[in-house]
């Protein structure tokens, strides 16, 4: 029995298996990297929206809308601005709410839709509605009634209908997960990612 | 000695080998470092954001505040030297003019009303991605260069800068992220 043979047939086994692993270890950070460029994606649209919405709050050609704020709960935040710029002057109402609907194309099962709806403030009627299914499993608003104060010294929700005028700023952060599991893991494990802004609405401002 | 030679090649296969796993390895922590990055430096954005956005919400200077502007612009706005929060000296026609609201000692991010209180603020924030070290600059800038002014002039640059442990230039200096704005008085 040739004992160099049989070694480099062993040493070579053994480099084969390291190659599989490393092959498949770099598969798999390829693939987390290209699901959470993705994720991420999702989550920069998301933002951009919310940015464009809320620092419109209380916009009008001529004066602020009055009142600014309708609603200001946890999962959902209305407002009234001349959102679309509109030379009559015409106001809409801006909704942003995150519903208990889960979204059902995915095998996630924490994500939910995020509706984004604007509706004509004198008719009520529904100019556009956005459902954005993009893998959101959190979004939650706080109000606060100072600038800068610390992150749990926020207003309670829902903000009663007196106390809306005093809130300065909001808070906004949302969790997105990719639809798909990364691997077959227990438990499952999604590819996250979390976006939180406060906004300093300048309608908002006294 | 029989197979000396596939001992040698196997060993020669394995120096390649782990050479290409250490690269494999280290694009791995790479790619991972960057992701990490790419997700906190979004927070430090909007952290910047926000301070930045806030400060356009306050007047542009402490003497600006009343319902007429002051009688020279800008000779009558608080001097390069006093930028930052006020006391009860900043004005004297204004008995108000103290930004220690609650008379703490302490001068609040709540406290301040007007853009330049900025000066000198820094503070320590704790977000989803960890704590963020953020501080602000405020200073009188030339209104065509756009760079610092020892006189006072109708433009104002704050310089919003935010550090964080998880974004390090190297493993003993962390990096400092370095936002400005702009702010004119005739264009509030």
């Amino acid at each position: 029995m040739n004992i160099g043979l049989v070694t480099s047939y062993l040493i070579a086994g053994i480099i084969l298996l390291a190659m599989l692993s490393m092959n498949m270890s770099v598969s798999h950070s390829s693939n987390e990297i290209t699901l959470s460029q993705v994720t991420r994606e999702r989550a920069t649209t998301i933002s951009d929206m919310m940015t464009n919405d809320m620092l419109k709050m209380g916009y009008n050609r001529k004066s602020k809308t009055s009142p600014i704020l309708t609603t200001a709960n946890n999962n959902k935040i209305e407002f009234r601005s001349n959102i679309d710029n509109s030379t009559d002057n015409s106001v809409e109402i801006v909704t942003w709410e995150f519903t208990s609907s889960a979204i059902t194309n995915t095998t996630n099962p924490n994500d939910r839709l995020l509706l984004r709806t604007i509706r004509d403030a004198s008719t009520g009627s529904i100019i556009s509605q956005d459902s954005i299914k993009s893998g959101v499993i959190k979004f939650q608003f706080s109000y606060y009634n100072d600038y800068g104060k610390p992150r749990s010294d926020s207003m309670s929700t829902p903000v009663s209908a007196s106390n809306l005028a005093s809130i300065k700023q909001i808070y906004v952060s949302f969790k997105l997960q990719y639809g798909e599991k990364i691997d077959n893991s227990s438990p499952s494990r999604y590819v996250t990612t979390i976006w939180e802004k406060r906004f300093s609405p300048p309608n908002l401002e006294l | 000695m029989v197979g000396t030679a596939e001992v040698i090649e196997t060993m020669a296969a394995m120096v390649i080998f782990s050479l290409i796993l250490l690269s494999a390895n280290r694009m791995i922590i790479r790619n991972t470092n960057m992701q990490v990055q790419g997700e906190v430096e979004q927070e430090v954005v909007a952290l910047a954001q926000n301070i930045i956005e806030e400060s356009r919400t306050k007047e542009f200077d402490e003497l600006s505040k009343g319902a007429a502007p002051p009688a020279h612009i800008p000779g009558d706005f608080t001097a390069p030297g006093s930028l930052g929060p006020d006391d009860e000296a900043a004005d004297p026609d204004d008995p108000n003019s103290d930004d220690d609201l609650n008379k703490d000692g302490t001068y609040q991010r709540s406290e301040f009303d007007d853009f330049d209180d900025y000066n000198g603020w820094e503070d320590t924030i704790t977000t989803e991605h960890g704590q963020f070290k953020i501080w602000a600059k405020v200073f009188y800038v030339n209104t065509s260069t756009y760079t610092k002014s020892s006189s006072r002039t109708t433009f104002k640059k704050i310089q919003v800068f935010v550090s964080s442990k998880y974004l390090n230039k190297s493993s003993s200096d962390s990096a400092k992220y370095h936002f400005e704005f702009i702010r004119n008085y005739y264009a509030d």
